[in-house]
């Protein structure tokens, strides 16, 4: 998004498949990395774009090998994504492009604004296998927050990330449930969670909209789509009948 | 002092189970009303509490004892079968096996091609690891013997369980081989009940056909045969029952070690050494010790759940050396 595809050398393995990249049409058929030094040492890049998630050693013999790292933390909330635009527009010498992407973000979250209205706010919560959701100091607690929604995970008092059984979630009755990640086709024990007969039967005359996939992941300009997404999602139930739960499926995206 | 009837220590047994599954039911994160509960369910009326208690308490309470029956009684059998203490479907490989088998059908596919296809192919692993079991230690193993040969298989079944997990084309297969390898009947449903009983109990129904057969052969294959038993056709019996029952049992909740071999041991002094009398009593032991067990791990560690198999082998591992050294001389 900020630069061209020629310019660009190597890519995270992640960023071609469809479940976790929003990006995936523009990244088919870039060369990819499983993010080892020796994958990337060959290639001679000017810049090594990381962030405080990649394997530590990996990054550690790449400044020692004198290439030029930029790190980048994962940001919580919006104003941090748009800090992070900026500084890697600036890190590949295209502030210029960054700006509008930012700009392009400020327009979404304006329009998720005026569609929500006054919409009453629900209580929501991410839900993925194993149980996990994500709380207070998350991008998705600021995605749930601008939808309308207050976080159940931060109700309950999970700061970053954690896991909640079956049974809890139930107990605690949010009004709508965000299935994270649908894997198509395959089964484990993880799955069973979202797949779990009791959420089931508990959401299941409740209708259920699905939102449009790979939004989640992206601590970008693509988070505001996930926004955007939620809402179109609620307000297309039919507003006399708001159902006091909903079971809504929310894809993935890699990082820009 | 006279030691209490069979039948009176198998009756305070299975009082003992009946406390205990109500002890589980009433465990878990959420505060519910059971008796409320039960009554919502039988009015069809929807309530949470009805909820958490028939498809969450119920099932886990469920497979806890089913699951924990299997292993004494497989244990039992397979102690009377082998003729050998240290037997027991953990450290002959059978329950490596059958995760082994279930881990396949579940990774790759095949459940979503038939339904049965988790229980069926854990009870495919099982038979072959009871079968390589049964063909390395032979006629006249000897303590030593199996345990090597149950040392071999289970290291070849837990090494193949990586690496299906390893190249399983799911995200979560790789995190999950603790599960498989410690055990666990944590967030199961009334699915994976209704999928994995029907088995159990056809092979629980196989195991107690053949008791009087284990009876006879504590006495020796030959006075077995002189008894009229037709030896190979009850050996098949057993080990298909073995197979049947552990094999499903495993494939709902992992291997979980050393039930099947404590258990026979706690009880056989009180059947008086009778290996067909040990079986009831063994699968009643069992299922106490798996509800226990499994009200154990939701106390102690509530949010990150401990695996059953970390409890059953804290409890296990010692008493598997003390058998070692009150048999020491078995060895020599």
């Amino acid at each position: 998004m900020l630069v061209e595809r020629e310019r660009i050398q190597s890519l995270s393995f992640l960023s071609v498949d469809p479940s976790y990249s929003y990006m995936y049409p523009q990244a088919k058929g870039m060369h990819t990395h499983r993010g080892l030094a020796e994958e990337i040492v060959p290639l001679q890049p000017d810049l090594i774009i990381s962030s405080s998630f990649t394997k530590g050693n990996t990054a550690q013999i790449l400044q020692t090998l004198g290439f030029h790292l930029e790190k980048f933390h994962s940001p919580t909330r919006f104003s941090e994504a748009e800090d992070i635009i900026v500084q890697m527009g600036k890190a590949v010498g295209e502030p210029e492009r960054a700006q509008a992407l930012v700009a392009a973000l400020h327009t979404d979250l304006r329009q998720a604004k005026q569609s929500l209205g006054n919409a009453p706010r629900q209580v929501a919560i991410s839900y993925g296998p194993n149980g996990f959701t994500a709380g207070t100091n998350t991008l998705k607690q600021s995605i749930l927050d601008l939808a309308g929604y207050d976080n159940l995970a931060h109700l309950l008092g999970i700061e970053y990330y954690g896991n909640i059984s079956v049974e809890k979630l139930l107990v605690a009755d949010p009004d709508v449930i965000i299935i994270d990640e649908s894997i198509p086709d395959q089964n484990s024990l993880a799955q069973n969670y979202v797949n779990h007969r009791a959420l089931a039967k508990r959401y299941a005359d409740k209708s259920r909209p699905s939102v449009a996939t790979k939004l989640w992941l992206c601590p970008g300009p693509i988070a505001a789509k996930a926004v955007l997404s939620l809402i179109e999602q609620r307000l297309n139930l039919p507003a006399h009948s708001l159902p006091s739960a909903n079971l809504y499926q929310v894809p993935h995206t890699d990082s820009p | 002092m006279t030691m209490p009837q069979a039948k009176t220590i198998n009756f305070l047994m299975a009082i003992a189970v009946a406390l205990l599954f109500i002890a589980a039911l009433n465990t878990g994160a959420a505060d519910i009303d059971i008796a409320q509960a039960i009554s919502d369910m039988f009015n069809q009326k929807n309530s949470l509490d009805s909820l958490i208690f028939a498809d969450i308490r119920l099932p886990r309470a469920i497979l806890a004892a089913t699951v924990g029956a299997t292993l004494g009684l497989a244990g039992a059998a397979l102690q009377g079968l082998l003729r050998n203490p240290l037997a027991g479907p953990g450290l002959v490989g059978v329950s490596n096996g059958a995760a082994l088998g279930a881990v396949i059908a579940l990774y790759y596919g095949l459940s979503s091609i038939v339904w049965f296809a988790i229980p069926a192919a854990g009870m495919i692993g099982a038979a072959l690891s009871v079968l390589l079991v049964f063909l390395l230690s032979g006629k006249t193993a000897s303590i030593m013997t199996l345990l090597l040969a149950g040392v071999a298989v289970n290291a070849l079944a837990s090494s193949l369980i990586s690496l299906a997990l390893n190249f399983a084309p799911n995200p979560y297969a790789m995190s999950e081989m603790v599960f498989w390898l410690l055990g666990s009947i944590a967030n199961r449903s009334m699915t994976d009940v209704f999928l994995a009983i029907p088995f159990m109990v056809i092979g629980w129904v196989m195991i107690f056909s053949s008791a009087q057969f284990l009876t006879a052969l504590s006495l020796g294959e030959e006075t077995a045969k002189t008894l009229g038993f037709n030896a190979m056709r009850c050996k098949v019996i057993l080990i298909i029952g073995v197979a049947f029952s552990v094999g499903s049992a495993v494939s709902v909740s992992g291997s979980i070690g050393f039930v099947g071999l404590i258990v026979p041991h706690l009880m056989r002094p009180l059947m008086r050494f009778e290996p067909g009398k040990l079986l009831l009593s063994s699968a009643l032991a069992g299922a106490a010790m798996i509800l226990t067990a499994d009200i154990i791990v939701q106390v102690v560690s509530p949010v990150q759940e401990l695996k059953l198999g970390v409890i059953t082998a804290l409890v296990g591992g010692p008493f598997f050396l003390y058998l070692i050294v009150k048999n020491r001389y078995a060895f020599q």
